[in-house]
């Protein structure tokens, strides 16, 4: 048995084809319970399970920021899988958030997100003049553009910072408070940036590969473009500490991070970390193909996974909580 | 008369109930954390959003049911017996269902309604922009219309006529009768309604995230949201300042009760003015009964129909957005996704339905024991129970839903046996609408004289069997009716299921808060699972009234 907490599209993860049904293909004996949780009532589920030594899940996936939150608390447990080195991962990918050495080996690839600009094509049917990333400034989106809240330190936390890159820290916190002042439509989640756009409450926005490649289609009107660079939001998975079936855990883990396990990532629609099952199954079908010489930036970066805590604070500090 | 048991279950209760609030608050409050809290630079408009839209909309609620109910039941209006079933549909729909249908309809830039008012006037502003504070005071008077209805028809339906035949006598006209005999007459009700409703509203989450989620400024943050954003928004976890914004709602629900047990008394909390048995005065409107018949119309299309409607449509769509193809795009393909893709829908409904039913069961019976602590018992702590009453709706779902999780895993019997099954989300909804069930069962307990107990106890029974014997079979009507309003609140829920639901309890409303935050441009196939909700919700309050013959206008008659 394998206890795994994941995102909250079970549909997907669950389905035919996906990761829960091909690992209990290969394994018939292994019945897979799939939890699908917001990623804070993850945390939280997880905190008070490990606090009262009674731990529920075996694995868990999550986003790049939250992961690392877990990790300080301690809910996790390193495992050295030697076919990840070997397999074809972008080295970007398996640095992302292991270069603290107490984190060696507790981070797996899952999927990645591209991070792409996207419009309602009712509002706007001759597309959106929107080259850089600093464009989120432009006063022709005033009132109209949707991003996720940048203290979640998820899609839109870390373009912000990827924007900061190039600034000094006085002009980061302008460029911020000007964009503050444009009056972005801040939501809950790049889901529900998409979600807005569908229905015409944003007309930009900024989405996701995991929205867009399963949302655009006819009668929905929303297309998108790439921006370089393209920042990719990283999610990994984890063994966790105390789980009551570790060794059903590491075969997991052995499984997501193979060609077979990754591929049936491809499968919900969402990106593998992997290259070669990523153009085998999500960027073989893309409505707007990567252009092959822009450049892929981790989200968050080496940047804002060491000054988190300072980083979070001021985000805070312009946008509320 | 002998209440040991029944005591003994009402401490236990209020013990179980209280623990995990005490848990919590135990392992994140100090002085310096509710001092930093309370003093947070945003924290008075958080406050102000959450109390004034609640108090004027609940306001707008009870007077909204008072007309309505007197139209109904005391005037010759037409179509009396639809019209008195009409309100209850309110009850079908989730509050976050609501919000979403009304974002819809009045969303400043996509809104039906703003639509269609731009088209007709060609104004730059909206008729009316939800994703305002002026939005939650409209949710709340919608969504409190119901309830209000209910309990307002329930007295008005039993009221002696006499006192305003006397007035009618005497040269009082209709309205004038109604402003100085019947209000007055109703006052009681109509402060324990809205006394009722109040925290209700102000602990609602699901309108301001919604309304918030759409909009820029922030203008609908309330209490609920900051402490959801406390909890689940912030990395890591803020819970010291969602425990001490929490107390808020504490003290904002104890100066409301007390209000409440002052105004009110024992006396007339459950009393329904008189017996009800002689025949009532029906007002003859003579030519405006078409009229009130069509404003009554108006009333329940605007609370329930004009929602469920857009709801409907948009569920037919691929997208919400209305353009010339918009017609051409009408298919079933959302319900077909639903209900031949999705398998998780079906274990979802499945879910939801047996917690509804099995929690509405064990709720009414263990609250028609608990309501005989607070009517019949000479116990001291009875009064106490008034507060324990409120407490679990008034508090926000996510606060007690986080207390209950470390409340359950810090006993180790039940973090071992049963955390992680779906049966403890079954007992942590139970302790949740427990005190729902006292408030409906009380009135109907209050009417039950005690002499046949007294009659019982000389003969020798005890309480047990007097409960099974003579009070159960009298107190049949309003069993049933506790056990119908849970049921419809647990198949509502989402604040506790999401942080105790298991890969085996998957609700309904978890399924919709996947689609939600997950999944791309899934209002379609919200409104699709809204939709079949709905009719579920509707056909379990026909099974109720035809044929477990349920009047939840009446709680308070016995068989």
């Amino acid at each position: 048995m394998l206890t795994f907490y994941g995102l909250p599209d079970t549909q997907a993860w669950t389905a035919a084809g996906g990761p829960v049904d091909a690992f209990q293909k290969l394994y018939p004996w292994a019945t897979v319970n799939y939890l699908g949780l917001q990623s804070g009532d993850e945390t939280n589920k997880m905190l008070a399970e490990l606090k009262a030594n009674a731990v529920q899940s075996d694995v868990s996936q999550n986003n790049n920021a939250p992961s690392l939150t877990n990790f300080a608390a301690g809910m996790y447990v390193p495992f050295c899988n030697p076919y990840e080195a070997s397999a074809g991962y972008p080295a970007s990918v398996l640095a992302g958030i292991t270069t603290n050495s107490s984190a060696t080996c507790v981070f797996h690839p899952a999927f990645g997100n591209y991070a792409a600009i996207a419009w309602n094509t009712n509002a706007f049917p001759s597309g959106i003049n929107f080259t850089k990333w600093s464009d989120i400034t432009n006063p022709q989106f005033k009132g109209v553009l949707a991003a996720d809240k940048p203290t979640r330190l998820s899609t839109f936390g870390g373009i912000l910072n990827l924007i900061g890159e190039n600034m000094t820290g006085s002009q980061w916190v302008s460029f911020m408070n000007q964009f503050k002042a444009n009056q972005p439509i801040l939501t809950a989640s790049a889901g529900t940036v998409f979600t807005d756009l569908s229905s015409g409450q944003a007309t930009v926005g900024i989405s996701t590969t995991d929205d867009l490649v399963k949302g655009v289609g006819p009668g929905v009107p929303v297309a998108y473009k790439w921006v370089n660079p393209i920042p990719v939001l990283t999610s990994y998975f984890a063994i966790s500490k105390g789980a009551p079936h570790p060794n059903t855990a590491k075969l997991f883990i052995y499984f997501i991070t193979s060609m077979a396990g990754q591929t049936a990532i491809g499968n919900t629609g969402r990106l593998p970390m992997l290259p070669a099952a990523a153009s085998a199954t999500v960027l073989k079908s893309i409505q707007v193909p990567v252009p092959s010489n822009y450049n892929l930036v981790p989200n968050p970066d080496q940047k804002l996974l060491n000054n988190q805590t300072a980083i979070l604070n001021l985000y805070t500090s312009i946008f509320g909580s | 008369m002998e209440t040991k048991i029944p005591a003994a279950l009402g401490i236990a209760f209020a013990a179980v109930f209280i623990a995990p609030l005490l848990i919590l608050f135990s392992q994140t409050l100090s002085v310096q954390v509710v001092v930093k809290a309370l003093t947070a630079p945003d924290l008075l408009p958080i406050i102000s959003t959450t109390i004034w839209p609640s108090l004027i909309g609940g306001g707008i609620a009870v007077v909204s049911a008072v007309l309505y109910a007197w139209a109904i039941h005391r005037t010759d209006v037409p179509g009396k017996k639809v019209l008195s079933l009409l309100p209850l549909l309110g009850l079908t729909q989730p509050s976050e269902i609501r919000a979403i249908g009304l974002t819809f309809l009045f969303s400043p830039r996509i809104g039906l309604i703003n639509q269609i008012f731009d088209n007709l006037f060609h104004v730059r502003f909206p008729l009316f922009n939800v994703f305002s504070p002026w939005g939650l005071v409209l949710a709340h008077s919608i969504g409190a219309f119901p309830f209000s209805y209910l309990v307002v028809a329930a007295v008005i339906r039993g009221m002696d006529s006499s006192l305003e035949e006397s007035a009618r006598v005497t040269g009082s006209g209709i309205f004038q009768t109604f402003r100085s005999v019947t209000v007055p007459l109703l006052r009681p009700a109509l402060v324990t309604t809205f006394l009722i409703t109040l925290p209700i509203s102000m602990a609602n989450f699901d309108y301001p995230f919604i309304f918030g989620a759409a909009s820029s400024g922030g203008s609908t943050n309330t209490l609920a949201t900051a402490i959801f954003d406390s909890i689940s928004e912030v990395s890591p976890p803020d819970y010291n300042g969602a425990a001490a914004l929490s107390l808020l709602y504490i003290v904002i629900t104890f100066i409301g009760v007390t209000i409440y047990i002052l105004s009110t008394r024992r006396r007339y909390r459950y009393e329904v003015t008189a017996g009800g048995r002689n025949p009532q005065t029906v007002y003859s409107l003579q030519g405006y009964r078409w009229v009130v018949f069509v404003l009554a119309i108006g009333l329940i299309g605007f609370e329930f129909f004009l929602p469920q409607f857009i709801l409907t449509f948009v569920s037919l769509l691929p997208a919400f957005s209305f353009n010339s193809q918009t017609l051409a795009l009408i298919s079933l393909k959302n319900y077909d996704a639903l209900l031949f893709k999705l398998p998780f829908f079906w274990r979802a409904l499945e879910n939801s339905l047996l917690l509804g039913i099995t929690v509405g069961l064990v709720t009414a019976f263990l609250g028609s024991i608990l309501a005989y602590v607070v009517v019949k018992s000479r116990f001291t702590g009875a009064k106490a129970f008034d507060y324990f009453n409120t407490m679990p709706y008034a508090i926000p779902g996510v606060v007690y839903g986080l207390a209950i999780l470390w409340a359950f895993l810090a006993v180790p019997v039940v973090a071992k046996y049963l955390y992680g099954t779906p049966y403890l989300l079954f007992i942590a909804l139970v302790i949740t609408w427990v005190p729902f069930s006292v408030r409906i069962t009380a009135p109907a307990l209050l009417q039950i004289s005690n002499e046949s107990e007294e009659a019982a106890q000389v003969a020798g029974a005890k309480w047990v069997r007097i409960y099974r014997t003579i009070l159960a079979p009298l107190l049949r009507v309003a069993i049933l009716t506790s056990f119908t309003y849970v049921f419809l609140d647990v198949f509502r829920e989402l604040g506790i299921v999401a942080l105790l639901s298991t890969p085996n309890s998957y609700t309904l409303t978890t399924f919709i808060a996947d689609l939600f935050t997950a999944s791309a441009g899934q209002y379609p196939v919200i409104a699709a699972t809204a939709t079949i909700m709905t009719l579920v919700a509707a056909a379990f309050l026909v099974f109720a009234s035809e044929v477990l013959h349920v009047d939840l206008l009446r709680s308070d008659r016995r068989t």
